[in-house]
């Protein structure tokens, strides 16, 4: 029997100083400094001979793919040294931000500049402007560094074409439109740019990924709860089925704070993806922090119930600790609220996986993971929610034994 | 009666902000730059923006609430019996995000400052000032409601303190108010099409808010179709209504108003800047099935959505259209 309850990554790691100066300017004392204790802590054992490249590198292209090996190689270790069974690319340390990263390698496409999404947070946000076509691949070299270095099971997180259009403009598409109407007008856009993006740029990549190696992608797609409505759920099903035709791959889905309809209209369409062997959600941000494996403590994974009523029959990565700020009551026994982050505590990541399972129905299923990246959080504050998730799965494990 | 040869021109709540502004904003969160420095670029680009209004000739001049962290959150502010956590919701179906309203006691009007709603005095420029706030069914339905049982309770008591604020702003010497009602027009997949009663509620909650000031308070709707509703949005007493064409099916839409009608004409969710022969002639077709005793043309929704440089294009292209109507109306 396979090991019950693997626990995964799901995304992004924070960037740690040295890595996005690094990128920019030959690293100070200080930027050194603090890689090396981090590399004392991570077991990084060919450290001095990396960074003294990294140091002597006079060229800035190469001392910044010194900078992105090296830092890849701490996100690996990261996830190793907590304990994961997957430890995807080591918490995406090559790419700026999951839709700049990807937007810069689209021809077509440019950068028209910031939009808020809250407060003083923002995203910079791309047209379409010509038709889209990969200029250089995305993720290749970055699975290579990881290939090289992992000890584990990896897999690849790349950003769906769903949301790459959902978070873009669409200039070009909207001037070929025929349509009469301004929302058939949009519509039709919309399709045509997304059906452009998995062709010319999504399913590349894929094929250049599987052919070196790739044996699991995560497609992640946020946007896709955005619009609950028939046409764009249709879309995203027909957007998914054309992205992973034909490829002998492992196929998952990464979706996250969906609008207040919550995962609802997901659920219903899920089952209608393709290859889709996996769905990773978020839950616990939506979950009360007491402890208990019963419906009236866990009202944050009842959604569950949606995707199995609604015959979705493959695995679920299910999102166990909060990756935001945290402002709530932490029940006795469950965790710890340390500044702005709350540490679960492995009983509370227990009683979330009992509950999770009782919705699924069978144990082999459920796989474990923070609800999305760790981006926002510290190293610190990463390591030790994602080492109490692995402690959370031995406890449950013990459940089920 | 104004003919609808000179339609007039808004805009309708939060602009967008530069990308100096952004930049300072950013840094200010990180902790490099003081709120000093932050507060001298805002009030730059407020100046920059009610210039390019004044110069454009817009009946109402609106600061674009740039320092409006979300929709809800100045009215949030003003409201007694309403509190905020740290939960954040998605705004419609966009990908910006407001703080949720927690309910946690009986509503009212709380500390009201006008500075709050709107920058008056940061420029000598003197002109008709609008400001958009949710209107009582909106902020109702976007809010987490942890006190009363019946929910229409809690739309009635939102409607009566918003009255106040309605007042408050209009006695500042605001003289239009834009309550936004997406929810009336936003009916996402699956989810219950309006009763009458719901319908009936939410439209007698308007009218609370407006009361006295109706001839200063116009409805705008946006983010989806104002169709099924339409009409007894249009026999609002109030100074106006507003639809989204963007979300609007025209072909089967019709309806007469005694007031203005807002044509949310060009898209704040796209980049693309209309032209300003093609709003002209949009407006035109739209006039034909939507009889109206004056036409405004805005923006759909908040021009936050774009950047700034082309959120200031797209009011242009709204002033110009505007003049080309005003020449070319037969």
């Amino acid at each position: 029997m396979e090991k019950l309850f693997p626990v995964q990554e799901i995304g992004s790691l924070s960037k740690p100083r040295w890595r996005i100066e690094g990128i920019r300017r030959p690293l100070s004392t200080v930027d050194v400094e603090d890689a090396e204790a981090w590399a004392d802590r991570l077991t990084v054992r060919d450290f001095h001979d990396r960074i003294n490249a990294v140091l002597k590198e006079p060229d800035t292209k190469n001392r910044s793919r010194l900078v992105f090996q090296l830092s890849t190689l701490y996100g690996l270790r990261l996830f190793e040294n907590a304990g994961l069974d997957n430890i995807g690319v080591g918490g995406e340390q090559q790419r700026v931000e999951m839709y700049e990263h990807a937007i810069k390698a689209i021809e077509g496409m440019e950068f028209l500049g910031h939009v808020q999404s809250f407060d003083y947070k923002y995203f910079k946000k791309a047209v379409a402007l010509g038709e889209v076509k990969r200029r250089h691949p995305i993720y290749l070299q970055e699975f290579g560094d990881v290939k090289e270095n992992s000890r584990s099971q990896v897999k690849v997180p790349i950003t769906g074409p769903y949301t790459l259009v959902e978070w873009s403009f669409n200039e070009f598409y909207l001037r070929r439109g025929s349509a009469s109407g301004l929302k058939q007008r949009k519509q039709e856009a919309k399709r045509e740019f997304l059906l452009n993006i998995v062709q010319n740029v999504i399913r590349p990549e894929i094929r250049d990924l599987v052919d070196a190696g790739a044996k699991w992608i995560q497609i992640d797609e946020p946007a896709v709860t955005t619009h609950p409505e028939p046409f764009d759920l249709e879309l995203f099903v027909e957007g998914w089925n054309e992205t992973v035709r034909g490829f002998n791959c492992k196929f998952s889905d990464h979706t996250c704070y969906p609008s207040e309809i919550g995962y609802k209209v997901l659920a219903e369409y899920a089952p209608k993806l393709d290859k889709c062997s996996q769905l990773a959600l978020e839950f616990a941000n939506r979950d009360s922090a007491r402890l208990g494996a019963d419906k009236s403590e866990r009202v944050g994974y009842e959604s569950i119930r949606d995707f199995v009523d609604g015959g979705f029959g493959g695995e679920f990565g299910v999102g166990v600790v909060h990756v935001h700020d945290f402002s709530g009551e932490v029940g006795y026994g469950a965790g710890r609220v340390l500044g702005r982050n709350i540490i679960e505590s492995p009983e509370l990541i227990r009683d979330r996986i009992v509950y999770a399972t009782k919705l699924v129905g069978d144990p082999a299923k459920v796989w474990v993971n923070p609800d999305c990246g760790l981006r926002t959080r510290t190293w610190e504050t990463s390591s030790s929610k994602l080492s109490n998730i692995v402690k959370g799965a031995a406890l449950a494990r013990e459940e089920y034994s | 009666m104004r003919k609808l040869m000179c339609p007039g021109v808004h805009l309708s709540g939060l602009h967008s902000r530069s990308e100096a502004l952004i930049g300072l904003t950013r840094a200010f969160d990180r902790g490099q730059v003081g709120w000093n420095e932050v507060q001298e670029r805002l009030k730059l680009d407020t100046m920059q923006l009610l210039e390019l209004q004044h110069g454009l000739n817009f009946d109402y001049l609106s600061d674009g609430a740039l320092t409006w962290q979300d929709p809800m959150r100045p009215l949030t502010r003003s409201l007694s019996g309403v509190t905020y956590g740290a939960r954040y919701s998605r705004w419609f179906d966009t990908n910006t995000f407001y703080q949720k309203p927690i309910v946690t006691r009986e509503v009212g009007l709380g500390e009201f400052d006008v500075d709050g709603f709107v920058q008056k005095s940061i420029s000598p420029i003197i002109g008709n000032w609008k400001v958009s706030i949710p209107g009582p069914f909106s902020f109702s339905e976007l809010s987490e409601n942890e006190f009363y049982e019946d929910p229409e309770e809690l739309l009635r008591d939102v409607a009566r303190a918003e009255r106040q604020v309605v007042d408050k702003l209009v006695e500042s010497g605001v003289s239009l108010v834009q309550l936004s009602e997406p929810c009336l027009v936003y009916r996402p997949y699956r989810k219950k099409p309006f009763g009458p009663e719901e319908l009936d509620s939410a439209l007698s909650a308007v009218k609370i808010a407006a009361n006295a000031n109706a001839s200063k308070v116009i409805v705008h709707t946006f983010f989806g179709d104002p169709g099924p509703v339409l009409q007894e949005l249009l026999n609002l007493p109030v100074a106006g209504v507003g639809v989204d064409l963007y979300e609007t099916d025209l072909s089967t839409i019709h309806g007469n108003t005694r007031g203005q009608l807002v044509l949310g004409i060009v898209d704040s969710r796209e980049s693309h800047v209309e032209e300003p022969d093609w709003i002209a002639k949009t407006a035109k077709q739209v006039s034909r099935r939507l009889e109206a005793k004056e036409l405004v043309l805005a923006p759909n929704t908040d021009l936050r959505h774009v950047p700034r440089n082309i959120a200031d294009q797209k009011a242009q292209s709204l002033a110009k259209a505007s003049k080309l109507l005003t020449e070319d109306w037969p």
